[in-house]
This record gives structure tokens, C-alpha cells and sequence, in this order.
């Protein structure tokens, strides 16, 4: 009793300080999650989310009985899984090679810069690349002509199609994680650098032996945040960019949810594939959390 | 200066956490509640107290706003002419639930139906009324429909025999109220005419001069450009400019709807023998390289490019396609690109056939919970009556209280329209604006048109689009032709999608999308046709084709 | 602390600022390509003639977007919810992440709470019970229903719980020491400690309210209430070409008007551009050392 009365007195602005928080999750986000049994049902609005009718795994069974399912699923998380790891090293070598500029004021244009393309969205760069990439005109295939390459239709060829959804997103998306980083950086103990540079260690040793880890637990919180995204192609994107010649490559979860939707107003489909994702995505990010505790000892958040 | 931006944080930091609290507050009021059935807390915030003392009937609804429309002062969506003149003359009054912008309209009403917090009255599509009458969240109108449409209106719209009405009648229930309209639109073959007279070529009549055009306007580049093409086309195979539609019907190949097989049987247009033939005729023009080998990744804006751009000067599409043509067509005050229209050429003697849809996009659906349908009713007769039979007092419901053309398109304020099922532009416009006579125009529409047509004539060329749609020489003037000939295919089938298209449709698109997309590449020889047929029956086409026959033996 | 660089090492950042403004320009040129649509003359944009500089110079693009009376108000509402939105969010990140950052012996219950809010990045239960939700609430055509609902954006506080776990232990102890309480040490140590994290968090904050559309569209009854980007995605009239019927040929005339399209998304994306410069100031190597020096 006593214990427990040090331990309420000890710990109780703590609790009180996540009132405020908690309140806000439990009315926007854990009562709407009451939705996710539209996945079970027929849902009809005037009989409610408790009223409507059971259909057991109906929709479940409905993604997985379609004929190409498999090879949507193997895109998704081939372009996924690439654009996982892409966002994840461009950024942080971006950031750490913004580091290395002496000048304030170059730092800060390009940091600017490089977060533009995040405001300008999939309908608009899909115009545009469409012309940066075609193979008679564009201005990617004429620089690879001066070295002899014939011209590539990258938006029209399975094998490169992926690729190109790869390299587009983390180029428009890079600026965003940059800013992560750089934020991490600045909580670097400068004085370590100071005593790597009387050791003798150059800028190569300090950003391996300093930089690197002390970015590091925010490297693996991205990482296993981002992991979640495992059956997240990239909607939009594809949407835009993909066509029935790249079908067989490009067709993913999302944009089959959409296609069914056009036919008809599925809200139960819809919600049994967004309850599939967001299981994936929990098995994922809780092994991924409980292996560092257990192997490393590390939180990871 | 940082002091004061740090002043103006906190307060503003302050002002969040007093709202966050008082949030919390009602929340844990209403948390009980989570049911969706409180109308009481609509928001609509016009509960006029004047209203109380004439017996109108009152009736709500939703609104899409248009760009288009300019109030006059004073006036708004809640509150104006039109709503005005309804509730005097047939005391009826329209309350707004929401409003929303036109492009965001449907979005707003998916959600509204699915929280089931409809209004008594709006317009839903196909499949939309087909989910209202499963859920059963719509009303039976056949009797109040009977009582309450007068004979006029009853006439007016089953003009077309009562197909569209048809359209809208399950069961033998009249479930909904048909926006009816003209279906009757034709696709066009477009050439530029002053390209045809530079190379001496004739206009084209066969799908053979077709080839022969597009073969000289690439080789023979006559805009120029270096990289031209025969025809254009893009990704989307059948939509309404640089489609394919019109292409196919001149081979008597029908996208994507069903046609009559001459036996009483339905059967689907993209898997007959015709379609093949299209497919092998665009094949060939692609390995001529009259197709742009890039069309696969561009949309119609983007293909549409390659006709401004003077690459390519033929392309297939519906009447308003100049609406499309004339960014190139237009430039710096000058007509710089001479288009023609044409009807189908066909590709054998027989001639070619349009095809078209039922001409009803669009539905009125009534709440279970209306109180008043009977209104909803007297709304329609009364719309059809001031649109067919303009008086000096009604064209209020067109122009607003002074009751004067003054292109702030009063009309869109109508809460409920229905369209004539037929429509004479094709006899009326070409004459009108040829002989400035502005006596022959009857419609509302064929005035908006003849007043645009009449802008260009005399010198605006920024309507050049509309002189090409409604002029002398325009798409239009083709129709009493086609017309007498009956050159038009309908789809055969209108009924609700059935139970094996709900499922199955998303892979037979998919499918076809792609397989004609590699025929008419040349990725795939011809016969992958075959294949994609037999695949087709397979996975669902034959019980699709069951279905619809079953239901066409029910409604012939 | 000038001394001279090796070769190498200048080499290097010779390489290492030409290889940056590349990548920055490759990130620029759409947007000046947009900026040169924007104030390009309508036929020249839809026939794809513009590249990186204006052609048939005209402003007449953004005289359509601004020529509208909403557009002044729908721009007050995006900078009321912007503000507010801000606010409210970073002072619920701030303090939900303090407790959470604590190790287990200090707050035993901390990882239960951590995954509570982390579950509700991964489990959503749709648009449908949300929209209820707030309906049920009456925040239906309020400014709150666009401040409230993502006020607690979890990945903020994940990315701020980790910033301070990283800040050194013997600020706390200290504070501990001179007898301030967990109010008091937030306030006056982790909150300007945790500047750098607190000013991407705040950006990406604000870039989120500033951005968003789609619920001013969803949970808003009149265009009068609605934010400047929902206001302006009613410019862009998006038609599909299946479905379009003779009497829309007015809307097709409109809707290849690029420039506009292209006006509105710099009109967009002008504010932010402005701001963001002044919060990197924040982004400064070695406020933690200094602070523990003194």
C-alpha cells in the first residue's frame, strides 16, 4: 500500500500529462476505429455499423480468389520494399553531405530546395515526367544518347517501370526525411569532434565513427516506422504513371481496390484491405520492436 | 520585434488549450451517442420564421456550386430568385442541407449516404441509386409520381418510349426520377481541311482514304514539325476525343457495350469477330508509324498536344470536340488550324453506326424520410413547364427576378431538371446562325449555343469552338443525316450491374485494356485476340452474357 | 579554428557543393517549368511549349485566382487554422512526448502508453465512423474539425521522444536537485533544448495544415467556410473524357486551361516557401553543448 502510494506520488504528473493526449486519440482515433468490422459486414448505412450484416471473411476471400492476386501482391512489395530502402539512405547521405558545407547560407538554399518537390503533387509530376522521360523527346534518353544508349521507354517497359516509381518518389520525397535528419545531426555533441580532430581522425573516420551512430537511433526509428509500409506502393503515384502496357509490373494492392471501387460502392472490400495492410504493417513493426529490445537492449520508441 | 511574435504564441497557445478543453468537455456530453441518427443537429441554419405562415411545403436538398453561376446582388444559394419563384408558384421551399463544389459534390454525398444523413431530395448516379434502394434508404415514388406529375410532364418524359424512365424502375417500383436527356450523340471523324487541300487529298468517305490520310499526313509532314503521326490516340481507349470509339464503329466493332446478335440474343461488343478487325486495322497503322509509339503513357490532354502542336491532324471524337481543339486551334486572336468534321467512314459499304449509351447519367432519389415527395414532384412539372414553355412571368427560373439574359446563368439554380429526350439542334442551329435568324431557335440550349456561334461571327474568335459544334458547317449540321439513316447502335442493356459483373468486371477490364494495348503496339500478333475471347468466356463472360439475356428476356 | 585543408579534403568540398546544387536544381526545375506555365499565354501552355521560360508573357492566370472575393477569405481561414492548428499541436506534442520519453524505472506504464498511441498509426477503421464521430461531436462546419482531429500527430511525438531521450542525463538530474518538478523541467530545460526537433516537427505541422484539402471538403457544409487549398481545388476542374456529354463543352474549354492550374499550385505553395527559411535558423549544430557549459 505504501509502495503504491510513492510510486502514485512519484509518477502521478506523468500520467496527468498525457490526459491531454490520450483524450485526443481515444475521441478521433480509437472511437472511428470501431469501423474496422465494416470488414465482417455488407455494410448498409441505415442499419449502422452494428446492424448491418455479417459476412464472415467474404471480403478476404474475395481479394484472395482474384485471379492476379498474386502477382499485385509481389509488385506492392517489390516497389514497396525498394522504396523503403531508398528513402532511407538518400536522405541520410543528403544530410550528412549538407553537414559538410562550410557555408551557412548554401546549407540553407539547398536544404530549401530539395524540399520542393514535396509540395507538387503526383497529377502534376506525372506531365512532367511523362516528357522528361519520353524516348524521342525527352531530355533523359538524349543524355543517355550522348553516350550510345538507345532510347528507353521507361514508362512503357515492365522492366523498367518499377525502377522509375522508385527513383521518382525518393526524389520527390527526399527533402522531407533530410529534414529528419539534419534535425538529428544538430544533436550531436560537437565537442566528440573536437576530440576526434586532435586524434587525427579525418572528416571520413568522424563521420563514420561519430556522425553515423549518433544519427543512429533515429535511422532506426525511421526505419522500422517505414517498415510498416510494406503493402504501401504508393497510390497516387502509380495511379497517375501506370498504363495497360505496364500492367503486369505496376498493378498494386491500392490501385486494384480502386478499379473494384469504380464498379461499385464497396466500403466493406476497402475496409478488409485496409485492415489486412495495417496487420502486416503491426506484425512488422512490433518484430522489429521487440528484436531490438531483446537483442540490442534499445528502445525504439 | 521577437518578443512580440513570442507574445502572440502564447496567447495563441492559450486560446488552443482553453478550446481543447472545452472540447473535451462536449465530447464527453455526447460521447454516449455514437448513432447516426440526429438530423435535429443539421446545420442548415435557415429556419426563417416567415415560411410558417403560408403552408409551403418544405423539402431539403444538397447543391453543387458551379463557377459558372453569378449571383445577383444580395442573393446566394440559400436564398434567391429561383427558390423564390418556387415557393410562390407552387409553394414549395428548397432548404440547402449542404453545399458543395461542383468537383467535390460526389465525394461529399458518398459520405453523406454512408452516414446515412441524406436530404429529402437529390441526384445520385446509377450505381448510387442502385446501393440506396439495397439499402433501402430511398422511396417508392410510382404513386406519388402518378398523382402528382401532371400530364404534360408524363408526356414529356416518355417521349423515347419510356426507356429512360424504364431505367429507373425496379421491380415494377418507379424508384427514382430520370434527369431524361438526349442520348443520341454521334462520334465524328475530325481532319484538318486545310492540310487535305494542301496535299490535294480528298475528304475522307472509307475507312480506306481514312489510311490514306494518315498515311500522307505522316509522310508528307505538312505541318512541318518533323515528328509527325498518322491519327491520335491515347491511353484510354474509348474516351471522348482522340478515342477510339468512332474507329471501331467503322468497322462495325462496338466498345464495351451489348448489341442485339440478329437472333434475340445480347452479346458483348468487345469480343466479336468485328473488334478484331479493328484491332488488326490499328495494328497496322502502328507498325506504319502513324501511331505515336508513346500514346500508351498519355492521357488526353497529353495526347491532344500532337494536334496543337500541328503533328497530327485527324482524330476521332464526340460533337464538342472542338471544345478540345481549340487551344491549338486558336492562337493570338487567329483561327491558325482549319478542322472539318466528318460522319463515319465506314470500312465496307454498309455505313457505319455511332454507338451510344441510354442518354440518363443522372437521378432524383427521394428519402424514406421525406415528409413532403409530393413536392418533389410539383418541382419537376414545374421546371419542365418554364423550360419547354417560356412566359414573361417564368422566366424568372432562368435569368432571376429582372428576368434578363445577362450570362449569370440563373438557370443552374434549379434544383431538379429533366431535358428533352430528342433534341433538334442539328435542325435548327446550322440554319439559324447561317441565316442570323433567331426566330427558328427553340430551346434554352439552342439560345446559349446560337449566342456563342453569333459571338464568333462577329469576330470573338475565342468561340470558334462553338461555331465548329453548332455553325453551318459545324457537327451538328451532320445530324439530320444521320438521323434519317438511324445510324446509331444502342446499348441493348440498361438494367443494374449484375451479380457476376460486380465481381468479375475489374479483371475482364483489365484484361481487355491490356491485350488490345499489345495488339495494337504490336507486342502480341493479332490472335492473342482469340485468346483473350476464350480467356474472356472463361472467367466470367459467358455467366455475365447469361445474366444479361436473362434479364433482356424479361424486359423485351 | 582556421587551419589549412588538405587537398583531399577541398577536393572534396569542391565535389560535395557542385554533386548538392544539382540535385537541388533537378528539384527546382519543375517548379520553375510550373512558374513559367503559370505566366505563359493559355495556347502556349496547352500545346506544351513551355519549358523553363514564360511564353506570350500574362499575369491573366492569377488574375483568375485572385479576381475572386473568396479567395481573401478562405486565405484568413487557412492562416486561423494554421495557426491554431500549429498551436494546439505542438503544445500536445511537447508534453504527451515528455512522459513518454522516460525510461521504465522512472514510469513504469510508459511502454502500454507509447503503444497505444503508436496502434493508432496503424489501425484506422475508415472515413465513414470518423466522419460520425465528428459529426456526433457538432464539429460539422467548425474550424475545430480541422484543428482538433490531427491535432496529436503520433510520428511528431515519436520523432520529439526520441530528441529528448537523447538530451544528457544530468540536465534532468540538476533540475531534479534545484527541486523543480516535471512541469517546470519540461518547460525550462527539454522545451529549448529540443529546439531543432521542435522546428521540423512545427514545419511539418504547419506544411500539413497548410496542405490538406480534402477534410476542409469533407467536413464543411458551405464553400464559405472553406481553407484556401480546398478553395483552390475547386478551381482545377478534374472531368473524366468517358463521361462527358455535349452540354459540358463549356466546362472542356475551361478545364485545358493549364496556366491556372499551374497559378494555383505556386499560390499554394508560396507561403510555406516564405516561412520555411526563417525556421532553419533553429537548425544549428550544438545548442545542446552549449547550454551545458554554462
Amino acid at each position: 500500500m505504501n509502495a503504491l502510494g510513492r510510486w502514485w506520488r512519484r509518477e502521478w504528473p506523468l500520467h496527468a500529462m498525457l490526459i491531454p493526449g490520450l483524450a485526443a486519440i481515444i475521441v478521433f482515433s480509437y472511437i472511428p476505429m470501431a469501423g474496422v468490422v465494416m470488414a465482417f459486414e455488407k455494410f448498409i448505412p441505415t442499419k449502422g455499423l452494428f446492424g448491418s450484416p455479417y459476412v464472415g471473411m467474404k471480403n478476404f476471400k474475395f481479394l484472395i480468389d482474384y485471379p492476379d492476386i498474386g502477382r499485385i501482391f509481389f509488385n506492392t512489395i517489390y516497389i514497396a520494399v525498394m522504396k523503403i530502402a531508398a528513402g532511407l539512405l538518400v536522405p541520410i547521405t543528403v544530410a550528412i553531405l549538407l553537414n559538410e558545407l562550410g557555408r551557412q547560407w548554401m546549407k540553407r538554399t539547398f536544404q530549401t530546395l530539395v524540399y520542393l518537390p514535396h509540395f507538387l503533387s503526383w497529377v502534376l509530376l506525372s506531365g512532367i515526367l511523362i516528357d522528361v522521360l519520353s524516348p524521342s523527346t525527352g531530355i533523359v534518353n538524349q543524355m543517355l544518347g550522348l553516350f550510345g544508349v538507345k532510347p528507353i521507354f521507361f514508362l512503357g517497359d515492365n522492366r523498367w517501370f518499377p525502377y522509375v516509381m522508385v527513383v521518382s518518389d525518393v526524389w520527390k520525397e527526399f527533402g522531407f526525411g533530410t529534414i529528419v535528419y539534419l534535425a538529428a545531426l544538430t544533436g550531436i555533441n560537437p565537442s566528440l569532434y573536437e576530440a576526434a580532430e586532435i586524434d587525427g581522425a579525418g572528416r571520413w573516420k568522424q563521420t563514420l565513427y561519430i556522425t553515423l551512430p549518433g544519427m543512429m537511433p533515429i535511422i532506426v526509428l525511421m526505419l522500422t516506422l517505414n517498415i510498416g509500409n510494406v503493402l504501401n506502393a504508393g497510390f497516387d503515384q502509380i495511379f497517375n504513371l501506370y498504363n495497360p502496357q505496364v500492367y503486369q509490373s505496376a498493378d498494386i494492392i491500392d490501385t486494384f481496390v480502386y478499379r473494384m471501387g469504380v464498379e461499385q460502392t464497396q466500403f466493406g472490400f476497402a475496409t478488409a484491405v485496409g485492415l489486412l495492410k495495417s496487420i502486416v504493417s503491426f506484425i512488422l513493426i512490433s518484430a522489429s520492436y521487440f528484436l531490438a529490445y531483446r537483442f540490442a537492449n534499445y528502445r525504439i520508441f | 520585434m521577437r518578443r512580440k511574435v513570442k507574445g502572440v504564441m502564447a496567447v495563441a497557445l492559450i486560446a488552443g488549450l482553453v478550446a481543447a478543453t472545452a472540447c473535451s468537455k462536449t465530447d464527453n456530453n455526447a460521447k454516449p451517442s455514437a448513432s447516426p441518427s440526429s438530423p435535429a443537429a443539421s446545420s442548415s441554419a435557415s429556419a426563417s420564421p416567415a415560411s410558417e405562415t403560408n403552408q409551403a411545403l418544405e423539402v431539403s436538398t444538397v447543391r453543387a456550386s458551379d463557377p459558372y453561376l453569378k449571383f445577383d446582388p444580395g442573393e446566394s444559394f440559400d436564398k434567391n430568385a429561383v427558390y423564390d419563384a418556387y415557393e410562390k408558384d407552387v409553394g414549395v421551399k428548397i432548404t440547402n442541407k449542404w453545399i458543395a463544389d461542383a468537383s467535390q459534390f460526389q465525394e461529399k454525398l458518398k459520405m453523406a449516404i454512408a452516414s446515412n444523413d441524406i436530404p429529402d431530395f437529390f441526384p445520385v448516379d446509377a450505381s448510387q441509386l442502385q446501393q440506396l434502394i439495397e439499402a433501402d434508404m430511398i422511396m417508392d415514388l410510382t404513386n406519388v409520381y402518378d398523382k402528382n406529375a401532371n400530364d404534360y410532364t408524363k408526356q414529356f418524359m416518355t417521349k423515347d418510349g419510356g426507356l429512360q424512365m424504364k431505367t429507373a424502375t425496379f421491380d415494377g417500383k418507379l424508384m427514382a426520377i430520370p434527369q431524361t436527356g438526349n442520348p443520341y450523340g454521334s462520334q465524328f471523324l475530325w481532319v484538318r481541311k486545310d492540310w487535305l487541300k494542301k496535299l490535294n487529298l480528298p475528304e475522307p468517305k472509307t475507312m480506306q482514304d481514312v489510311m490514306t490520310i494518315a498515311e500522307a499526313f505522316k509522310t508528307k509532314d505538312p505541318g512541318g514539325t518533323g515528328k509527325s503521326y498518322g491519327i491520335a490516340i491515347n491511353k484510354n481507349l474509348y474516351d471522348g476525343v482522340t478515342g477510339l470509339t468512332g474507329f471501331m464503329n467503322g468497322y462495325h466493332a462496338y466498345a464495351d457495350i451489348w448489341i442485339d446478335d440478329g437472333a434475340g440474343k445480347l452479346v458483348y461488343g468487345d469480343v466479336q469477330p468485328q473488334m478484331k478487325n479493328a484491332l488488326q486495322a490499328l495494328q497496322d497503322m502502328f507498325k506504319k508509324g502513324l501511331i505515336d509509339p508513346e500514346f500508351a503513357v498519355k492521357d488526353t490532354g497529353k495526347a491532344s498536344e500532337l494536334l496543337y502542336g500541328d503533328k497530327v491532324g485527324l482524330v476521332y471524337g464526340a460533337e464538342w470536340s472542338p471544345a478540345q481543339l481549340v487551344n491549338g486551334a486558336v492562337k493570338d486572336g487567329k483561327v491558325v488550324q482549319d478542322w472539318g468534321v466528318y460522319p463515319l467512314p465506314s470500312v465496307d459499304g454498309e455505313p457505319a453506326k455511332s454507338q451510344i449509351g441510354i442518354g440518363v447519367g443522372t437521378y432524383y432519389v427521394v428519402s424514406k424520410e421525406a415528409k413532403h415527395p409530393e413536392a418533389v414532384i410539383r418541382l419537376l412539372n414545374q421546371y419542365i413547364e418554364s423550360d419547354n414553355n417560356q412566359t414573361e412571368e417564368n422566366k424568372v427560373y432562368e435569368f432571376g427576378k429582372d428576368r434578363v439574359e445577362k450570362s449569370s446563368n440563373y438557370w443552374l439554380l434549379n434544383p431538379l431538371t429533366a431535358y428533352n429526350q430528342t433534341n433538334t439542334n442539328g435542325d435548327v442551329l446550322p440554319n439559324a446562325i447561317a441565316n442570323k435568324d433567331e426566330s427558328l431557335l427553340k430551346t434554352k440550349d439552342q439560345k446559349t449555343r446560337y449566342g456563342r456561334a453569333m459571338k464568333y461571327v462577329n469576330g470573338d474568335v475565342s468561340m470558334w469552338w462553338e461555331y465548329m459544334i453548332s455553325g453551318p458547317n459545324g457537327a451538328v449540321s451532320l445530324y439530320p443525316n444521320i438521323k434519317k439513316n438511324n445510324l446509331f447502335e444502342q446499348n441493348k442493356f440498361y438494367g443494374a450491374p449484375t451479380p457476376t459483373m460486380v465481381e468479375k468486371n475489374a479483371i475482364l477490364l483489365k484484361k481487355r485494356d491490356e491485350v488490345f494495348i499489345k495488339i495494337i503496339m504490336n507486342q502480341a500478333p493479332i490472335d492473342e485476340f482469340d485468346k483473350f475471347v476464350a480467356d474472356w468466356k472463361k472467367l466470367g463472360g459467358d455467366q455475365i452474357t447469361q445474366e444479361v439475356n436473362d434479364w433482356y428476356a424479361k424486359v423485351k | 579554428m582556421r587551419y589549412r585543408l588538405s587537398f583531399g579534403r577541398r577536393l572534396f568540398a569542391g565535389g560535395n557543393v557542385l554533386f548538392l546544387a544539382a540535385v537541388s536544381l533537378a528539384c527546382l526545375m519543375p517548379l520553375v517549368h510550373i512558374l513559367a506555365i503559370s505566366f505563359s499565354s493559355g495556347a502556349a501552355a496547352s500545346a506544351g511549349q513551355v519549358v523553363l521560360w514564360p511564353v506570350n508573357f500574362t499575369t491573366a492566370a492569377y488574375q483568375n485566382v485572385f479576381g475572386k472575393p473568396e479567395y481573401l477569405r478562405a486565405f484568413w481561414i487557412s492562416i486561423q487554422r494554421v495557426v491554431l492548428g500549429t498551436a494546439v499541436s505542438m503544445l500536445l506534442t511537447i508534453v504527451t512526448a515528455y512522459p513518454l520519453a522516460k525510461d521504465q524505472r522512472q514510469f513504469r506504464l510508459r511502454t502500454i502508453y507509447v503503444w497505444i498511441f503508436v496502434l493508432t498509426i496503424l489501425f484506422n477503421g475508415g472515413l465513414i465512423p470518423w466522419y460520425l464521430t465528428l459529426k456526433t461531436l457538432g464539429m460539422i462546419d467548425t474550424i475545430w474539425a480541422l484543428v482538433l482531429p490531427g491535432a496529436l500527430q503520433v510520428f511528431n511525438v515519436i520523432l520529439l521522444l526520441n530528441f529528448y531521450r537523447n538530451l544528457p542525463k544530468e540536465l534532468e538530474e540538476s533540475a531534479r536537485i534545484d527541486g523543480a518538478g516535471h512541469f517546470s523541467t519540461l518547460w525550462r530545460i527539454y522545451a529549448p533544448l529540443s529546439l531543432p526537433a521542435l522546428a521540423t516537427t512545427g514545419l511539418f505541422t504547419m506544411v500539413g495544415h497548410w496542405n490538406s484539402w480534402f477534410d476542409g471538403m469533407l467536413l464543411m457544409n458551405h464553400p464559405d467556410n472553406y481553407p484556401l487549398q480546398t478553395f483552390l481545388q475547386t478551381i482545377i476542374i478534374n472531368l473524366d473524357f468517358r463521361f462527358i456529354k455535349a452540354e459540358n463543352a463549356e466546362l472542356i474549354v475551361k478545364l485545358s486551361d493549364r496556366t491556372s492550374k499551374a497559378a494555383q499550385i505556386f499560390v499554394a505553395a508560396f507561403p510555406v516557401l516564405i516561412v520555411y527559411p526563417f525556421l532553419q535558423r533553429f537548425f544549428i549544430k550544438g545548442i545542446v553543448m552549449g547550454s551545458v557549459k554554462e
